[in-house]
């Protein structure tokens, strides 16, 4: 979907739990967040700590959207 | 680690139902209501049909969970321990297994939990074009067609299906004993490993990821392991028990856990072009990349002391499961063993759309294909129907019902029991051209 919407025109950003994959199907932005069951939130953090994990995924994958990138690039969400 | 396993082998030529249930001559002779009492006992089931499905019928088995061979072991422990006994070592002493009687266990699961962790419906064909797709066309079986009281949790029905089939694979097995089966089968390591041959080791990664997708190891599911070893007799003598019901093509059944092909194959191979050094056991799924390298570092470690020169590995699971067996497959190569890997492959229609596999490394150079899950088929109508009435298909769309007769058409074979011949089982094969 990434893919498609990039061909489209359309800037997209992928957070994952598994970089890899994101990377081998040549996803432009990959945003590693948190595990496989909660890719963008962390339950071992307390809720308000949590919550502002998730908005940083969320942030990281606007500022992604938004940097030119020339091959696919990670970008790390800071810890919280 | 020296075990020493002699499997007598039942090989039955029909099951029918009859007054008594025994074993007469080639065949297996079941009192129903004998069977429908003993499934009863498992507080949890409100109704239970028992229906016989035999290769050739035209029919179609549906709700499949699990898979079981019945086993019954007259010294060195119980079958599938950890499930009906205490978790006492297995891989010792004598099984008698009745090798073409499959107990099927078949229910509607509730669809209670949200997200992808819900039975999906789970088809076998005995005839026609998808009946290679599955080893169970080729076997002789007791569907067990369950239905469930209301109000339990999911765990709780997990339980509830699983006590069902393992009893009556329990009481099934029973008929061996006292009898003399057509063959026996000597199965240990040590007495034929001849020095100058390569040493090979199985890694085996099964699907772990919360109820529904569990696999239980000596009666405990895997949540939280690190890789273990296993010798290869214990997992014939069902040391692993499978609740996995989420992608019925890519589940590995009880039935194949304990009679794994590549493991069978090490075994008609050791000392002969390789001496089988043993199984490595393995979670898939794990939770984020760390995990899964943590996983795969410790897979290889225990094939490396081992002292392996090389390793297949298979997994079970889909795409998430793709990437951990990846990471050992890198692990594997770049301390020197070299690894093959059997699995399923995506590709589209025709086998060049889209990607092949969800993962790769660069070190994976010798993987072979168990064919594609991506091509479309067409079941034609049967006359007969077992384990339900209808199938629920398309919940993400808000669910149908259709009659589980009628002729189907799918995009892809996940819904196929077993169709992702995860662990060599099915009659299934990727060719290039």
């Amino acid at each position: 979907m990434v893919k498609e919407a990039e061909r489209a025109g359309i800037p997209a950003a992928h957070i994952t739990a598994i970089p890899s994959v994101a990377l081998s199907v040549g996803a432009s932005r990959v945003v590693v967040g948190g595990g496989i069951p909660h890719p963008t939130g962390n339950p071992d953090l307390p809720r308000a700590r949590e919550m502002e994990f998730r908005y940083r995924c969320l942030e990281l994958a606007l500022k992604a959207i938004g940097t030119a990138v020339d091959k696919p690039t990670l970008f790390k969400v800071e810890e919280v | 680690m020296a075990m020493k396993l002699t499997r007598r082998i039942f090989q039955v030529d029909g099951v029918v139902f009859g007054e008594r249930t025994a074993l007469c001559g080639g065949r297996l002779v079941i009192n129903k209501q004998e069977l429908v009492e003993l499934v009863l006992t498992v507080p949890g089931v409100a109704r239970v049909d028992v229906e016989l499905v035999s290769p050739g019928e035209s029919a179609r088995i549906i709700h499949v969970l699990d898979t079981i061979q019945p086993q019954l072991k007259l010294a060195g422990g119980d079958a599938y321990p950890g499930i009906l006994t205490g978790p006492g070592l297995v891989g010792n002493g004598i099984t008698n297994v009745l090798s073409n009687v499959a107990v099927m266990e078949c229910a509607a699961l509730p669809w209670n939990t949200t997200g992808l962790m819900y039975a999906r419906e789970a088809i076998v064909d005995m005839t026609g074009p998808i009946a290679g797709f599955t080893p169970f066309s080729g076997t002789f079986n007791v569907v067990l067609r369950m239905n469930l009281v209301e109000g339990k949790s999911d765990p709780e029905y997990d339980t509830i299906v699983r006590m069902a089939g393992m009893k009556v694979a329990a009481r099934l097995a029973e008929t061996t004993r006292d009898r003399e089966p057509a063959s026996t089968e000597e199965y240990d390591l040590e007495s034929r490993a001849r020095p100058g041959l390569p040493n090979i080791a199985y890694v085996y990664q099964v699907q772990n990821q919360g109820t529904y997708s569990n696999t239980l190891l000596y009666g405990k599911s895997v949540d939280n392991l690190v890789p273990t070893p296993l010798h290869p007799n214990e997992m014939l003598d069902g040391a692993l028990v499978s609740g996995n019901y989420v992608w019925p093509a890519f589940k590995i059944p009880s039935f194949i856990h304990a009679n794994a092909p590549v493991l069978e194959e090490l075994y008609r191979g050791h000392g002969v072009t390789h001496n089988f050094v043993g199984v490595v056991l393995s979670r898939g799924h794990n939770y984020s990349h760390f995990e899964k390298v943590r996983s795969a570092n410790f897979a290889v470690k225990l094939v490396q002391s081992l002292k392996a020169d090389g390793m297949i590995i298979t997994w079970e699971g889909g795409g998430n499961a793709a990437t951990d067996a990846m990471l050992t497959i890198q692990a594997a190569e770049r301390t020197g063993i070299k690894c093959t890997a059997l699995c399923f492959e995506f590709g589209g229609p025709d086998g060049t759309e889209g990607i092949l596999l969800v993962d790769d490394v660069p070190e994976a150079t010798a993987l072979v294909s168990g064919g594609s899950i991506e091509k479309p088929v067409s079941l034609p109508a049967v006359e007969r129907a077992a384990g339900g009435d209808y199938l629920r298909l398309g919940r993400e769309f808000g669910g149908e019902l259709v009659a589980a007769t009628s002729a189907l058409e799918f995009d892809t074979t996940t819904l196929l029991y077993c169709s992702g011949n995860q662990a060599g089982h099915s009659r299934l094969i990727g060719r290039a051209y």
